[in-house]
């Protein structure tokens, strides 16, 4: 059975070039957009995101996560689909991804789709395109699913806003931590090109926001909100500027999501650095973990690293290395806390918290109690006191803690020595220190908000 | 029957394996105006007979268990009656006397909020245990369904999960795919839900048919593209095979399209 399309390429041949060039793009669909069905016409979206598969690197497949095209017309020296490589390329036609999306969508392969794309002709010429691939899954095919779409920096701002009007979440990609990254890495692309249309989607979310409370009917607006991505490991920007940068986007641009992508080396280039080890997972993990202490546990960048400290340490998970070295502000007494103040116990997350605040108002709380509540004691059990008791008799120190706190990794590593020292990370992950990601934040992008 | 209920004894209610066999359970329990603490619900057939208890046979009946549902749906907050349904799914023997547990405190005047907030009370905390397993599943399988086109253009799914979540995955899909007639089989429980295009979806129960169904003709290729995605979508350089087990669980694979067998 053989579908040749356009340009001779069968859809097969061409799907598999055009996601493997978008499988680094990350998106999830737990953006709180929640759209039921209206009865008439397929699809509905669900605010906590609906995971459909998982690829075999446990990343999850959500979303048709496609370029529209791998041509490009810019040589970003870290991307596969630079102009300079010689690279097979495709284009699909916007009917060929309505196809895919709407016949992958009812067999329930996935919950949307995620179109990103190559710059072909120009950025203008591109985002036309991708306008017009969403117009007609909208408008022609009725389909109320969820999309994701990349705004093209340089692009017409009446295109990306139209284009806006039919996506529930665009990105616009940060690409590099820092303008003189991008610089290096990326010669055609401008901070202030990427910056534009992040300020543009910002400005239409917040007078959509307007609009929607006056006529309730008024068309929506991205109303997913606006993500965007940047590469870690691949210019020498440390973690605490990079999570400067985060903080900022959220603060200034109302961003939604910054997601964080281990850079991995496709291209050889004197630019690019060395990864013997892999891609910087851990430092990845690292990142997602403390930006989720900045989204929902009121941390400030600041208080998790400094000039002086301006990488996340290796055995410590961001919380843990904030507690220790906070120790005048435990134990936290479980009974009394505050919300707040139970947030920022290693161990006790958002769900656990609410569920020791609503408990403790029908009686007292004992750690065979937190136990059954389902809260994990195994690192909260150094910071909190229950009726003025801990829980086992331990030691408010820091080195003290810091020994039990990270005595599974020590195992796991066969860390030799005295087992008191603990590293900081360096710029590209030591071999040695390699520890698979834990599922944490997966887990609770499943179950979360976001 | 009239026996002498001995005044110390407990009483422990059997009830039918299903929502109206329980809340039927519920009403009796209620009806003998008796300290909740010494009542026990129980789902099912009777298993370890206890000592000093009195069994009693609660014989299913609709318009007393429409009465407890009418109460729980009136004056239970959303997310409590959710949580009573999703614990109703449950496998477990457990999930009767949860449930009661469940509606007892709900009625209580002694009630802030949400129930499941009371977690110090045991049958409260098995009751959100039940519905956050059948809940965790429901997500699973929103997700992890998958449908093949027949012949006909009927798409067609079989599942087979720990909790009966049928009604659920029914209306999710009602919801989701208004004008697609599909049918979702549930293969241990041997339960079908039908949704014809356009019209309410209905369950109903019985055998799979024995003819070998007829796959569309296109069905193939479209699977042989999914499988394709799946294959390309993955960064070869962060393989990581554990964590895509923790995040989908062997025993949903042989139902999906992209792990099963050509």
């Amino acid at each position: 059975m053989e579908y040749l399309t356009a340009g001779g390429m069968t859809l097969i041949e061409k799907l598999h070039i055009l996601s493997d060039a978008a499988k680094y793009d990350v998106a999830c669909t737990s953006s709180g957009v929640d759209r039921k069905g209206n009865g008439r016409d397929m699809g509905s979206s669900v605010a906590c995101g609906i995971c459909h598969s998982f690829s075999a690197d446990g990343r999850c497949i959500s979303l048709l996560k496609i370029l529209m095209t791998n041509e490009c017309i810019y040589d970003c020296k870290y991307c596969l689909n630079r102009r300079s490589n010689d690279v097979v390329r495709a284009t699909f036609t916007p009917e060929e991804i309505c196809e895919l999306t709407l016949q992958f969508y009812r067999r329930n392969y996935i919950e949307g789709l995620f179109l990103s794309s190559g710059i072909i002709q120009s950025p203008n010429y591109t985002m036309e395109l991708l306008y017009q691939t969403l117009y007609l899954l909208r408008a022609r095919y009725r389909f109320r699913g969820y999309i994701h779409v990349k705004a093209i920096p340089g692009a017409d701002p009446r295109l990306i806003q139209m284009t806006g009007y039919l996506a529930d979440r665009m990105s616009v990609n940060l690409e590099l931590p820092t303008a003189e990254g991008l610089r290096n890495l990326a010669p055609n692309k401008h901070r202030k090109n990427i910056l534009a249309p992040m300020r543009l989607i910002q400005n239409g979310i917040t007078s959509n926001k307007n609009e929607l409370a006056l006529y309730r009917n008024a068309p929506h607006f991205v109303s997913g909100g606006q993500s965007t991505q940047m590469i870690i490991g691949a210019t020498p920007e440390n973690d605490y500027q990079i999570l400067n940068v985060a903080e900022s986007l959220y603060d200034k641009f109302s961003l939604k999501r910054v997601f964080y992508s281990a850079f991995v080396k496709v291209n050889e280039d004197k630019e690019l650095p060395a990864l013997p080890g892999g891609p910087p997972l851990l430092r990845e993990h690292r990142l997602y973990q403390a930006d989720w202490l900045l989204r929902f546990y009121g941390f400030k960048a600041e208080e998790l690293l400094s000039e002086e400290r301006p990488f996340f340490n290796t055995m410590l998970d961001p919380k843990e290395d904030w507690a220790v070295r906070h120790l005048e502000q435990f134990p936290v007494e479980v009974s009394r806390a505050s919300y707040e103040q139970l947030l920022r116990v290693p161990g006790i997350g958002v769900r656990s918290a609410r569920r020791i605040v609503g408990a403790r108002r029908l009686g007292s709380l004992d750690f065979a109690a937190l136990k059954k509540m389902g809260v994990v004691l195994k690192r909260a059990l150094y910071f909190i006191t229950c009726n003025g008791k801990m829980m086992y008799r331990t030691k408010l120190e820091e080195d003290y803690i810091v020994r039990n706190l990270t005595a599974d990794v020590r195992v796991k590593t066969q860390l030799a020595g005295d087992g008191m020292s603990y590293r900081q990370l360096s710029l590209f992950d030591d071999g040695s220190f390699f520890v698979m990601p834990a599922t944490a934040d997966t887990d609770k992008s499943l179950f979360g908000e976001l | 029957m009239e026996a002498d209920w001995g005044v110390e004894n407990n009483i422990i209610l059997i009830c039918e394996d299903s929502p109206e066999g329980i809340f039927t359970g519920v009403y009796e329990a209620y009806a003998l105006r008796l300290p909740h603490e010494r009542i026990y619900l129980q789902a099912g057939t009777q298993t370890q007979p206890m000592l000093f208890a009195d069994y009693r046979e609660v014989e299913t009946n609709t318009e007393k268990a429409a009465k407890v549902m009418r109460t729980v749906k009136s004056r239970f907050l959303e997310e409590d009656y959710e949580a009573i349904w999703l614990a109703l799914a449950s496998p477990s023997t457990e999930k009767a006397q949860a449930v009661y547990g469940g509606i007892v405190w709900g009625l209580s005047d002694k009630r802030r909020g949400s129930i499941l907030q009371h977690l110090t009370d045991g049958n409260v905390r098995k009751l959100m245990e039940l519905s956050r397993g059948a809940g965790k599943e429901l997500h699973h399988l929103k997700g992890f369904l998958r449908f093949e086109e027949m012949e006909n253009g009927l798409l067609s799914s079989v599942i087979r999960p720990k909790n009966a979540l049928l009604p659920m995955l029914a209306a999710h899909f009602a919801d989701r795919l208004p004008m697609e007639n599909f049918l979702i089989y549930d293969e241990g429980r041997r339960h079908y839900a039908v949704h014809p295009a356009g019209k309410e979806w209905f369950l109903m129960q019985g055998e799979e048919q024995e003819r070998q169904p007829i796959l569309s003709e296109k069905e193939e290729y479209y699977r042989e593209l999914f499988r394709q995605f799946c294959h390309s979508i993955s960064i070869d350089e962060r393989k990581n095979l554990k964590l895509q087990r923790n995040m989908l669980p062997l025993r949903f694979r042989p139902y999906m399209t992209e792990f099963a067998e050509k």
